[in-house]
């Protein structure tokens, strides 16, 4: 049976390094993609990665093998990849410090069937206009359609609130819907 | 990255920092937290010590003198220390998983609430005495500064005695003043509060006065 993520931390943290090899394994490919979906620049994209886990196993320690690994590594790569947004002039500009939409309260539509449909619609779109989002915007549709993060591990990596993140995500929806239907 | 682990390139932080980073931000937290809950009941205390808190019940003059007269400086220090207390819960997923607006009702609710709680007790009144007595080491000061400041047209007092055309009130401090005003419905003994101009002869002509409770 394979072992979860979280078994492989917790065996990390008892002093088998060589266990983080698999965590390596599992999230390359997925970190990697949420990276270049997110900041959208192909250049430096394994480099950040690369920080990403030894970020993960410098502070493995501070992780609580009760609670899911992935929205904790997603969490870094979150602060990994908008300190590389912070450093870069041109970025920084699409970027607020805070937003006033985590205020408010938002109402959260149910998630039903008939969104799971058209989850590989949205996918196809996402591929195509990704790029012209807000990335307030990007961020949770990426987190959401391609790392198939639910809204509340979404909220754990952006600590942002729940009906926030389903709010962005509606808007994003609808942002999309105008730039691929003119 | 396994080269790096293996070589020790990556060194893992040990467990106990972050138990300590841990210990320290809520041992933060609660400083904050007791801060908070210190200068909003002792903001309450001064307020109704000075007899400020009865400013509005004057009119709109009332408020415009409850307004100039405020600690403020408690209120910065207050709103800086509510702040920090938010800034360390925030990290905590029940906090932020829901919006800041809810934090910031909660705060200033649990502060409210408290505030209103601990200056109902004799906490702050036992300090006062102590300061005013000069029995009070390191605070007396801060007790004695802002529990017995005077304002222009706020004045609070016992009354000792009458007058032709008014009486005499004594303040907290024994500072005794005249007080002009037309007629007089209170008894001797009476704590009141008064809202009208000193004159530069020390009489106070009394535009509105207040019974208070002991």
């Amino acid at each position: 049976m394979e072992q979860t993520d979280e078994n492989i931390a917790l065996e990390v943290q008892k002093g088998h390094g060589e266990a983080f090899g698999a965590l390596v394994l599992r999230y390359q490919p997925k970190l990697s993609r949420y990276a270049r979906k997110f900041l959208f620049r192909g250049d430096d994209i394994e480099d950040l990665v690369q920080d990403v886990f030894i970020k993960a196993y410098t502070k493995i320690q501070s992780f609580d093998s009760k609670q899911r690994f992935s929205p904790w590594i997603y969490r870094i790569a979150h602060n990994v990849f908008l300190n590389a947004v912070r450093d870069n002039a041109k970025d920084r500009a699409n970027f607020s410090l805070f937003d006033v939409d985590v205020l408010f309260p938002h109402p959260i539509a149910k998630e039903t069937a008939d969104d799971e449909a058209k989850r590989d619609e949205m996918k196809r779109m996402l591929d195509v206009s990704l790029g012209s989002l807000d990335p307030k915007y990007r961020e949770p549709l990426v987190l959401y359609y391609f790392e198939d993060l639910d809204l509340k591990s979404i909220s754990q990596v952006l600590q942002v609130p729940i009906s926030t993140i389903a709010n962005r995500i509606k808007k994003g929806k609808l942002m999309l819907g105008k730039i691929v239907k003119p | 990255m396994l080269d790096a682990i293996q070589s020790g390139d990556a060194k893992m932080e040990p467990k106990w920092h972050f138990v300590l980073e841990t210990i320290l931000l809520i041992t933060g937290g609660v400083l904050a937290l007791l801060l908070v809950l210190y200068l909003a009941s002792f903001v309450v205390f001064v307020l109704h010590q000075t007899g400020l808190w009865y400013a509005p019940t004057f009119g709109v003059a009332g408020w415009f003198s409850f307004l100039r007269s405020l600690p403020w400086i408690l209120i910065i220090l207050l709103i800086i220390f509510m702040v920090i207390l938010g800034v360390l819960v925030k990290r905590y997923s029940f906090v932020y998983e829901r919006p800041a607006m809810y934090l910031f009702i909660g705060i200033v609710a649990f502060v409210a609430v408290g505030g209103f709680l601990i200056a109902a007790t004799p906490f702050h009144r036992t300090l006062f005495d102590a300061a005013r007595n000069g029995n009070l080491p390191v605070l007396g000061g801060f007790y004695r500064g802002f529990g017995m400041q005077h304002f222009g047209d706020i004045h609070r007092g016992s009354i000792t005695g009458t007058t032709t055309n008014g009486f005499v009130i004594r303040d907290d401090g024994g500072q005794t003043s005249t007080v002009l005003y037309g007629h007089f419905p209170f008894s001797i003994g009476n704590d009141i509060i008064i809202f009208g101009e000193r004159t530069p002869s020390g009489t106070i002509n009394a535009s509105g006065i207040q019974q208070v409770s002991q």
